[in-house]
């Protein structure tokens, strides 16, 4: 016993206790400074964004946009923060995301790990046709959600499949604009054979609506009257004709007086293809409004993707407001491709104005009264080596030449107590340009062919001034021998260089 | 301390070590840009170049380090430090400091290799610049494990390996760490990795918590060695 207190006494215990106790004492400083640091480093986002695209800023444009948003919005990662961190394509947007919690109250992020707690996204599982994995994103408010895939957060270059450019941010900001305002109402017309689905599988059209920020229904028009949040008529692949004038419910002038429409001014989209039978009244609904559906199938055994030459790779259109559905597109470096398959072609039987000098390739319009005016132009157009067949006489060709029209879009403006109110027709000539397996394949720009239309038909809740981030351009114009060369001097000659000054420095040495 | 700084940066050029090490360095991180680069996906994003001139430091900083105190020791020659009318810690931070400095110059004289991708692409300059800032930073907590490994034993050749199996250790956490399914265990991993926290830096992010992270690191091990010495003084 004595021993051990002689050992505790002793000089060397106490000093020696004493300097070990202060070493560990500054390592635990040091580490609770780091961890104290390294917390409020991510709380406050103490870093700098040293990519020319800045791509973990968030944009003038988007606080803008949302600076009025109060809703509560909850961005939530299906992943590990941890996780999140260790991958370049996760970190990215998950960065994206806690910019917005940086910049704006009312939102959050958080992460949850759906692998070890798979329930904690099961009712957005159960709501969505979306399938949840440890990859989705899910930007919920209150009552409302929208999920995302990783990838959608890309946008990818359809010839080689990289991605070209980062996207969350438009993502994020629409979603966060429409789950902060009442959705908009994109109707389906039902009763006429048309292609829509039902609660156990809707088409990809009605989800892109639904992405959009629709909320999406079907309408009988023999029943049913549009309610006053309805924005846009889908009439998709029709087998029937619309009632017209002369029958108990009229729906030609129902769809008529809803395009006519000045409070919230209606637009309809039309999708037909060469098995459409004839439709009177709705093809006298379309020359109303400039555009004749021509009893033709469009081939080209030049410019098709297909043996069979219906499969068309599309033209985008540079008449003014034709071009406004492909000006993104268009901006692009390596452009993507919009495809239809068996596709009719369209004509827009107004002359060109001769007092504006109008070209057949500029537009076309008519003016239906001094406060009103309609005014046509294509969007899509196949190229001149397409020609286009009867489909009464498969051989035999129409007199319409090429390049034909396979998409158009009219605009009606009218002026009333000074205020102008545009509504907008598009016809398409190919339901299969808006089918599942062209809306869904990323190798093409279908999609993006109607979200624009969205936008143009004044669906608020698409951004028009967000940009993707594109990457930076890493590529590097050598060639093998200049990289061989290179590699040469920067493995063997500088480092012999150095070797070589080495050894007359020591050589000198020993003979001094 | 300026003496012993002077003296320390003189020996690595009056003895071949220096060269040695600098036309190692050179070429070392020759190849691993042209394999990064210019030869394998002839691309000028050097993010890859970053992350494996991180594991390449493994190697080349215990060569810069182990002699520092290692030799001072085999040669007896320690008592004069340590008697020497300069604080502990100035002793410790001259030389670490000169090691530091001769890292830093030929670190810097590597760099001389982008230009090659200025000539054949367009590099992103701010990137390119976080990242040799960061590399510099984390070369001062390589350095430190080395100083401080080197005050630990008189063989070169055992604190060489020593810096080597710390360094590694602190890089390999952050591979490990995705093997990890506890996940508090993987949260810690990952917070101490070194590999996890470069990271960013190659994306683009310049994070002010990893250079702290680092700095607290070059920190520690310069304190831990002050308090080795601190006790041979006394011993």
């Amino acid at each position: 016993m004595s021993k051990m207190t002689s050992i505790f006494k002793n000089k060397k215990f106490k000093y020696g206790a004493t300097s070990i106790v202060f070493t560990c004492v500054c390592i635990a400083l040091i580490i609770v400074f780091n961890i104290f640091f390294t917390a409020l480093s991510n709380q406050f986002l103490w870093s700098i964004d040293m990519t020319e695209e800045q791509l973990f800023t968030l944009s003038d444009e988007s606080k803008e946009l949302l600076k009025d948003v109060d809703k509560e919005i909850t961005i939530t990662f299906c992943m590990p923060l941890d996780t999140l961190e260790q991958s370049e394509r996760t970190n990215l947007v998950y960065q994206c995301a806690r910019e917005y919690e940086a910049n704006f109250d009312n939102v959050k992020v958080d992460c949850v790990d759906i692998v070890a707690n798979p329930t904690l996204v099961e009712k957005y599982a159960n709501t969505t046709n979306a399938h949840i994995n440890k990859e989705s994103i899910i930007v919920k408010s209150e009552d409302d959600f929208r999920t995302f895939s990783l990838s959608a957060m890309f946008a990818t270059d359809s010839s080689t499949g990289e991605e070209i450019a980062f996207s969350g941010e438009i993502k994020f900001t629409t979603a966060m604009l429409q789950l902060s305002e009442d959705k908009p109402i994109a109707y389906f017309t039902t009763g006429h054979g048309e292609t829509t689905g039902n609660e156990n599988g809707r088409p990809a059209l009605w989800t892109l609506f639904e992405e959009a920020g629709y909320e999406v229904k079907t309408i009988d028009l023999t029943k049913e009257n549009f309610e006053e949040k309805a924005h846009v008529l889908i009439v998709n692949a029709p087998k029937y004709d619309f009632l017209g004038a002369g029958n108990d419910t009229d729906e030609i002038t129902k769809i008529g007086k809803f395009l006519d429409r000045t409070s919230t001014p209606g637009n309809l989209m039309v999708f037909l293809d060469p098995t459409t039978p004839d439709l009177p009244e709705l093809e006298a609904l379309l020359e109303e409004w400039g555009i004749k559906v021509e009893d033709a199938v469009i081939r080209d055994s030049q410019n098709s993707l297909s043996a069979d030459s219906l499969k068309l790779n599309s033209v985008y259109s540079n008449e003014s407001l034709g071009s406004q559905l492909t000006t993104t597109l268009q901006q692009m470096d390596s452009m993507p491709k919009t495809v239809s398959n068996y596709t009719r072609p369209l004509s827009i039987i107004w002359s060109p104005d001769s007092t504006r000098n109008q070209t057949k390739n500029e537009g076309y319009s008519q003016v239906t009264n001094t406060l009103a005016s309609r005014y046509a132009s294509p969007v899509l157009m196949s190229y001149d080596t397409a020609v286009a067949y009867s489909i009464n006489e498969p051989d035999k060709t129409i007199d319409e030449k090429s390049p034909y029209n396979i998409m158009t879009i009219t605009r009606q403006s009218q002026i009333v107590d000074s205020i102008e109110y545009s509504s907008y027709v598009m016809v398409t000539g190919s339901t299969e340009f808006a089918s599942d397996a062209y809306l869904n394949n990323v190798t093409y720009a279908n999609d993006e062919i109607l979200y624009s239309a969205m936008r143009v038909m004044g669906k608020e809740n698409i951004p028009t001034n967000l940009q993707h981030k594109y990457f930076h351009d890493d590529a590097l114009e050598i060639t093998q021998k200049a990289a061989n060369n290179w590699t040469i001097v920067v493995v063997a000659v500088v480092p012999m260089i150095v070797f070589g000054i080495g050894l007359f420095v020591q050589i000198r040495r020993k003979h001094l | 301390m300026l003496a012993i700084y002077k003296r320390e940066l003189r020996s690595y050029f009056s003895s071949p070590i220096g060269y040695i090490f600098i036309g190692i360095f050179l070429a070392l991180s020759g190849a691993v840009f042209s394999m990064s680069t210019i030869q394998l996906f002839s691309e000028s994003d050097t993010a890859l170049y970053f992350l494996l001139m991180t594991f390449a430091m493994v190697v080349i900083v215990p060569l810069l380090t182990m002699k520092l105190f290692s030799e001072e020791r085999k040669l007896k020659t320690e008592q004069l430090l340590l008697t020497a009318p300069v604080s502990l810690y100035s002793m410790v931070f001259a030389k670490f400091l000169a090691a530091y400095t001769m890292f830093a110059i030929t670190f810097l004289a590597s760099c001389l290799n982008f230009l090659i991708l200025g000539f054949y692409g367009n590099p992103s300059i701010a990137i390119l610049l976080g990242n040799i800032l960061s590399i510099l930073i984390l070369g001062t907590a390589f350095i430190a494990v080395g100083v401080f490994v080197s005050s630990l034993t008189e063989n070169q050749l055992i604190a060489a390996f020593g810096t080597m199996a710390i360094l590694v250790a602190f890089l390999g956490l952050g591979l490990i760490s995705q093997y990890i399914n506890f996940t508090p265990l993987r949260i810690v991993v990952n917070w101490l990795s070194i590999f996890s926290r470069f990271s960013p830096f190659t994306y683009g992010q310049f994070d002010f918590g990893s250079i702290v992270y680092y700095a607290s690191i070059a920190f520690a091990f310069l304190f831990l060695t002050v308090r080795i010495y601190e006790k041979r003084r006394w011993d």
